[in-house]
């Protein structure tokens, strides 16, 4: 029993650090915090460079829309222009001819 | 696919067409050429953008809001005796009865002028215009399809730079 007490105490001994062993824990912790802060840096700007190009898919597709828009207007009002003015013409000279 | 795609959009566009213009010949020989095809997709964007509150525009956004389609061939030649009366027969042929009636049209000798108002019926109700005018170096066919109000497109003469009607008060 003395034995097992003595080993135990030989093993549970307090001993110093090894040199070096304080720096080494510290340089391996600020290493892995600025990893972690890297990664969440880069994250936040993979999700602001995604949001970016998501508006302007959508941007784009607004002004495009409005471009067609507009263009099927003028030729709407094109086609409106040529009508009237051969219906007039036609009106205007039926009436030429009836009293 | 995409060649599929045009051919769909080729086809869909033909059988919203009342009557198929081929006019390649005038086309080689005119000057100027107008070629308008808008179905009812396009009409009814156009018709979104069009100002309600604009009097104006407001009736053609009325006018459009029904219509199937607007399709417009018109050609403008450097000299006479570009087109002939063979051209306008193929398009009269194609306005035949019971469908097409006509009902209106005029003959201008001395300035060569011709043009006739087609109107299309099925069950009594109006389901398209056609309207065929040539002058000497002019040829022009316009369909439209759907319930046309002419009331509402001749009120909008004097508008858009159509002139307005002689001896009629210009509408404002």
């Amino acid at each position: 029993m003395d034995k097992l007490e003595e080993q135990l105490k030989a093993a549970l001994a307090r001993r110093p650090a090894p040199p070096g062993f304080a720096d080494r824990v510290t340089t391996a912790c600020a290493d892995e915090s600025r990893g972690a802060a890297g990664w969440s840096r880069h994250r936040a700007a993979a999700y602001r460079a995604l949001a970016a190009g998501l508006m302007l898919v959508f941007a784009g597709g607004a002004a495009y829309r409005r471009h067609q828009g507009q263009a099927a207007k003028e030729q709407v009002l094109a086609a409106i222009r040529i009508t009237a003015r051969h219906l007039n013409r036609i009106q205007t000279r039926v009436r030429e001819v009836r009293p | 696919m995409r060649r599929i795609g045009l051919l769909l959009a080729a086809a869909g566009a033909l059988a919203a067409q009342q009557f198929k213009l081929d006019f390649e010949r005038l086309a080689a020989r005119a000057s100027n050429s107008v070629d308008i095809s808008l179905n009812r997709g396009t009409l009814q964007l156009a018709a979104r953008f069009l100002d309600g509150s604009d009097p104006d525009e407001a009736k053609v956004k009325k006018l459009v809001a029904s219509l199937d389609g607007i399709y417009i061939r018109s050609f403008e030649f450097k000299r006479e005796g570009e087109w002939s009366a063979a051209d306008l027969d193929a398009v009269r042929a194609r306005l035949k009865e019971p469908e097409w009636s006509r009902i209106a049209g005029y003959k201008a000798t001395e300035d060569g002028e011709t043009a006739e108002v087609y109107l299309r019926t099925e069950n009594q109700k109006v389901t398209g215009v056609a309207i065929l005018a040539a002058g000497p170096k002019e040829f022009t066919v316009v369909n439209i399809v759907g319930p046309v109000d002419l009331d509402t497109l001749s009120e909008l003469s004097g508008h858009f730079g159509v002139p307005a009607l002689e001896g009629e008060p210009k509408k404002k």
